[in-house]
């Protein structure tokens, strides 16, 4: 419960905004590489509250401009490249391709340097992007991403998918080394002790899951300042997901599937997407306008939602449920949302930094970042009284067997 | 190894901590179930950028309301806060800054039945009460100020006989009432500084006294050796 004052303060991104004076900071996933196909692309990018277009400049490397607008243009619009004017006089921005992701740097000064994540480190064989349209803010985005708990309910299965059929898919693979599906540790086992440790990319989250026969299902997430999530997928991939602002009431995820043994099939995991999305905005099919194809039938027998077997379209109804920006007068947080209370702390300092120009206290703008690496980010089961060193074993053996340099 | 000490400093049970102050409930309620959980009898916390309301007419006893009117939002940009068992609950002192998004209650002193308006993180160092064992290491000590000796050496000289080589040290140098804005008028208090053993640190003493009603310093061992790694790993975060 804050006030709408306080809430606009950690929610709001445009120009002259306190909360996006922190993102800008930070380079910002703009567009897939996907979409910048051919000699000279000309892309509509949306991307904190500025109407921008990814092109070719002067000298050949892509750079975003601003481009001309019409007041009455849907937040996510998408012009064909021969409908777009480029305004002369709007800001450039410099932008670097990385596995998949043009991103943009919108802040002032240098560029930060990026840091050695996994999905960075991978090479272009192991990780496949796509993105997805979400019509709210993209603070509400991000916070379902750092509550181990919601899985348990959101996600949860009634029924058991066979594990083998799991590829490209969450939770729907063997936990760990047993035979248990994910889907079935998060439905027995759905009140998690959650720790939080503050890292030096942003905060380590570990989700505990006391079994039978003194066994404990170890889940370790990561945020990564200021709007990024790092967690596993299955035990052969992680997703790094950014949730990035077009303006105040809609965002894009953008992710990184990052593959540790095998190369990614990336024919597999954009049809699996494409069946979900429609192009070239990257809206899913299942939204607001259609109730998300919420099936009642379903929810009896299969899916906690209804809506799905997709666990990105539960995200995407939780959190467009609260309204295009959450009412935070009215929300109740408690213990349980340890990562949501710990992260809003770090916003409100990085808030505090940025204004009193001190930038140096930002996460990852002190300093060379190139020694951050993992994060570690996988699910084990161990014994209770030894998941942190089984945690981190089942962490180092799965690095051990990759055939790119995963070493932390 | 040692018991209560005869230098005005007394090894006590406690130990560093973090831990999330429930929201919505007025906050000496939240840190008096936050010491029961931990079973601390005195406790020194920080919070820092925590939300707060105050609703008016509101009771301190009434249920966590729904939503929150506009106008009685606030913010605590950073606290300090020693809490201490009373018989009617637990007794707050403290220095901060904070703010109300109204701004029409600016006031000196910041009243313990103010509401969070969020869980808040906070970090801290808690005491249980009793003298440390007498066999084991205590990573947590009371002090009371010796005003005949400079604040420095006084603690360095301390920590060497707590049997630490290192400390960190926080307090407020002198009684506070209530819960009061941070201004200058407090050149004793000590928020975290560090201080070092001597090298010729005095023995522990085996000397006995009961421990102080009241104290002016919390010490936290920051020893590179001592046994509890994740104690030191706390002390060094607080």
């Amino acid at each position: 419960m804050i006030s709408q004052k306080l809430n606009d303060q950690i929610t709001r991104v445009g120009p002259g905004t306190a909360a996006g004076a922190v993102l800008r900071r930070y380079w910002q996933p703009a567009a897939l590489v996907d979409e910048a196909q051919g000699e000279n692309p000309v892309v509509p990018v949306n991307l904190l509250g500025e109407r921008l277009v990814l092109l070719r400049g002067e000298s050949g490397e892509l750079v975003l401009k601003t481009r001309v607008t019409t007041p009455d243009e849907s937040p996510a619009f998408y012009p064909d490249a021969d409908a777009i004017d480029v305004l002369d006089d709007g800001p450039t921005y410099p932008v670097v391709e990385k596995k998949g992701i043009v991103f943009a740097y919108m802040g002032p000064g240098e560029a930060p340097e990026f840091p050695n994540f996994d999905c960075f480190r991978a090479p272009d064989s192991h990780v496949f992007a796509f993105k997805g349209l979400w019509e709210c803010n993209w603070l509400q985005a991000l916070e379902v991403g750092i509550d181990p708990a919601h899985a348990s309910f959101l996600h949860r299965f009634l029924q058991d998918e066979d594990p083998e059929d799991s590829y490209g898919k969450q939770f729907r693979d063997k936990a760990a080394h047993t035979d248990m599906p994910m889907t079935q540790v998060l439905r027995e086992y759905p009140r998690p002790d959650i720790e939080v440790e503050e890292t030096e990319f942003g905060l380590k989250i570990t989700a505990l899951r006391h079994m039978e026969n003194d066994l404990t299902h170890v889940r370790v997430t990561n945020q990564i300042f200021p709007e990024a999530i790092c967690i596993p997928m299955s035990r052969e991939m992680t997703i790094t997901q950014w949730h990035v602002p077009i303006d105040d009431e809609n965002c894009y995820w953008y992710t990184i599937f990052t593959s540790f043994a095998k190369p990614v099939d990336k024919d597999l995991m954009r049809a699996q997407r494409l069946k979900e999305h429609r192009l070239p905005d990257y809206a899913p099919l299942k939204n607001r306008s259609n109730n998300y194809h919420y099936d009642p039938e379903e929810q009896k027998s299969l899916t906690y939602t209804g809506m799905g077997l997709d666990i990105n379209v539960h995200d995407q109804w939780a959190v467009e449920g609260l309204g295009r920006i959450q009412d935070r007068t009215r929300e109740h947080l408690g213990r349980g949302d340890a990562a949501i209370v710990r992260y809003r702390l770090m916003l409100r300092k990085a808030i505090k930094a940025v204004e009193n120009n001190k930038e140096d206290a930002l996460p990852m703008r002190a300093g060379p970042v190139n020694g951050i690496v993992g994060p570690l980010s996988n699910d084990a089961i161990a014994s209770t009284g030894d998941w942190k060193e089984a945690s981190w074993q089942a962490d180092m053996q799965r690095r051990a067997e990759c055939p790119w340099d995963a070493s932390v | 190894m040692m018991a209560v000490m005869d230098c005005a400093v007394w090894p006590v049970t406690g130990h560093a901590f973090e831990d999330i102050l429930d929201g919505y409930f007025p906050l000496g309620e939240s840190v008096r179930q936050m010491m029961a959980r931990h079973g601390f009898a005195s406790m020194w916390i920080t919070l820092l950028h925590a939300p707060v309301m105050n609703i008016r007419g509101l009771p301190p006893t009434a249920p966590v309301p729904l939503s929150l009117p506009k106008t009685y939002s606030g913010m605590i940009d950073d606290m300090a806060l020693v809490a201490t068992q009373a018989d009617d609950g637990v007794r707050l002192s403290g220095v901060g800054d904070w703010f109300w998004v109204d701004g029409r209650e600016e006031t000196e002193t910041f009243p313990p039945s103010t509401r969070l308006g969020e869980p808040a993180f906070v970090r801290g160092i808690g005491v249980g009460g009793e003298a440390a064992d007498a066999n084991a290491r205590a990573t947590v000590a009371l002090a009371r100020r010796d005003v005949s000796r400079p604040l420095e050496a006084w603690l360095e000289e301390a920590t060497g006989r707590l049997g630490w080589q290192a400390s960190r040290a926080w307090g407020l140098g002198k009684p506070v009432s209530g819960i009061r804005r941070d201004t200058d008028d407090t050149p004793h208090a000590l928020f975290g500084r560090r201080f070092e053993a001597p090298d010729r640190a005095a023995k522990a003493s085996s000397h006995s006294s009961p421990l102080p009603a009241n104290w002016d310093y919390l010490l936290v061992d920051l020893s590179a050796d001592q046994p509890d790694e994740e104690a030191l790993e706390l002390a060094r975060r607080l």
